[in-house]
């Protein structure tokens, strides 16, 4: 089988060889970041980081936009983030959960208030190991 | 192919009345000949058969999250243990095809087509990924990594059975029309004008509804779904635009750029269809149709949603249901 059986094989044309030579550099990138990856993974587990963006207010009620990014190395499922705001009284909370939030990424969510939430506290109160 | 049978259909009346379906046949074939000479016409041939493939059975796995998901928390030994295994299959289905025209291979050629069959369908996957909002900026690179190699294995399969599967209906196709050539050159000019516009036709409505039937295959096993709603919430609206020509550029691949099964047949017989813009757009509008009259049938959009939930729903169905739509052209 290493011999072709028409009798000696056709050499590749230069088309071929330049879509040969793109391939290989192309899968030789996916493995050495795959690798690159592997080497530098410290099997950390999920660490959350909560950040707010700007407050917006509609018709009474103020959506708060959150950034959640994960430092550890670890998935996150189940992700939940609760923002609780204080005031008189009971404090309000908004929750929400993300379904999935990779090892060193970050997703947005918004959490809604009947109140200004400038000062809401937020941050992450549950998650699953997938 | 294409090339010298829509050069044949342009000059077709006036041949007709001077020079025997022979003739034709042979010229065709000298056409065909020049044409594979052109080495990096040929190479791009080859390319787009297996990105054909590699959409044809990659699709269905697309439009799904679980494969998504999957790759969040595959991790980096895993990813290589993927490809090796994505590897591994395409050598075994170079042995018998693979996506290059041509006969028996060395096994170097068979290693080196596996590389570039791999790399084809890591290309696509990312692509496609990034097209439907899987990938964005802010995915972390793991995550990406994990996404596009777990979603590759299906895609790499595609490409493998490119030849296996529609190559050799392409063939069969040939040889039965060449058989019928030599028919119909014993008829001589029976064929009367009133049945050569019945055989439009007919040809328009078969094509029409090997379409339809195609895009209601694809499309009947992904409106259900979550992901519909879910890729149309993760995308913009112009986006929306960039998925409309991705839709048109791929029918149009996988019918007229790789020489996949029934081509040759479907070239020549008459109708409506046999324009490859007129095909590829009407091909397309049908899909849509399918696909909006399945997400209705499903009750994913009702009368009363807003007009953007019904474009996009349709649209990001579309996609997938054009590419079925194109293979049951070929099929069928």
């Amino acid at each position: 089988m290493t011999k072709n059986k028409k009798g000696g094989s056709n050499p590749r044309t230069k088309a071929e060889r330049v879509s040969l030579a793109i391939s290989i550099a192309l899968l030789a990138g996916v493995i050495g970041i795959v690798l690159a990856l592997w080497f530098s993974s410290s099997n950390e587990p999920a660490r959350f980081h909560v950040s707010q963006g700007v407050v917006r207010n509609e018709t009474g009620l103020y959506y708060l936009p959150i950034t959640v990014t994960n430092a550890g190395s670890e998935t996150g499922a189940e992700v939940t983030v609760e923002g609780k705001l204080k005031k008189a009284g009971d404090p309000e909370i908004a929750s929400t959960t993300f379904d999935f939030v990779p090892g060193r990424s970050s997703v947005e969510g918004i959490l809604v208030f009947s109140q200004e939430p400038t000062a809401a506290e937020v941050y992450v109160t549950s998650y699953q190991q997938p | 192919m294409r090339l010298c049978y829509a050069t044949i259909h342009a000059f077709k009346p006036a041949f007709t009345q001077e020079v025997s379906s022979t003739d034709i046949y042979e010229l065709s074939n000298a056409m065909a000949n020049a044409k594979r000479r052109s080495p990096w016409k040929a190479e791009l041939d080859d390319l787009m058969r297996a990105i054909a493939g590699a959409f044809l059975f990659g699709a269905p796995f697309l439009y799904t999250m679980e494969v998504w998901w999957k790759g969040n928390f595959t991790k980096p030994p895993r990813m290589l243990l993927l490809l090796g295994i994505a590897y591994a299959v395409l050598i075994l289905l170079n042995l018998q095809g693979g996506f290059r025209k041509g006969g028996l291979k060395t096994w170097i050629q068979i290693f080196t087509e596996a590389v570039e069959a791999l790399a084809i369908a890591l290309v696509c996957v990312t692509f496609s990924l990034i097209l439907i909002g899987v990938i964005r900026f802010e995915t972390g690179l793991e995550a990406i990594m994990g996404r596009i190699i777990t979603e590759a294995l299906p895609f790499s399969l595609g490409v493998g059975i490119a030849n296996n599967v529609l190559l050799a209906a392409d063939e069969d196709n040939n040889n039965s029309k060449s058989e019928g050539k030599s028919e119909s050159k014993n008829d001589g000019n029976a064929l009367v004008e009133s049945d050569q516009a019945q055989a439009v036709w007919y040809g328009t409505l078969a094509d029409a509804g090997a379409t339809a039937l195609g895009a209601i295959i694809v499309s009947a096993s992904i409106a259900p779904t979550d992901e519909i709603p879910m890729i149309s919430s993760m995308i913009s609206i112009p986006w929306l635009l960039i998925i409309i020509a991705v839709s048109l550029l791929l029918s149009y691949i996988i019918v007229f750029q790789a020489s996949f099964g029934g081509q040759a047949t479907r070239r020549s017989q008459p109708g409506f269809f046999q324009s490859p813009m007129s095909e590829t757009f009407a091909s397309y509008l049908i899909s849509l149709l399918v696909a909006l009259s399945m997400l209705w049938l499903f009750q994913l959009v009702h009368v009363g949603d807003p007009m953007t939930q019904w474009v996009s729903y349709t649209l990001v169905l579309g996609f997938p249901a054009t590419i079925g739509g194109a293979a049951g052209r070929l099929a069928l």
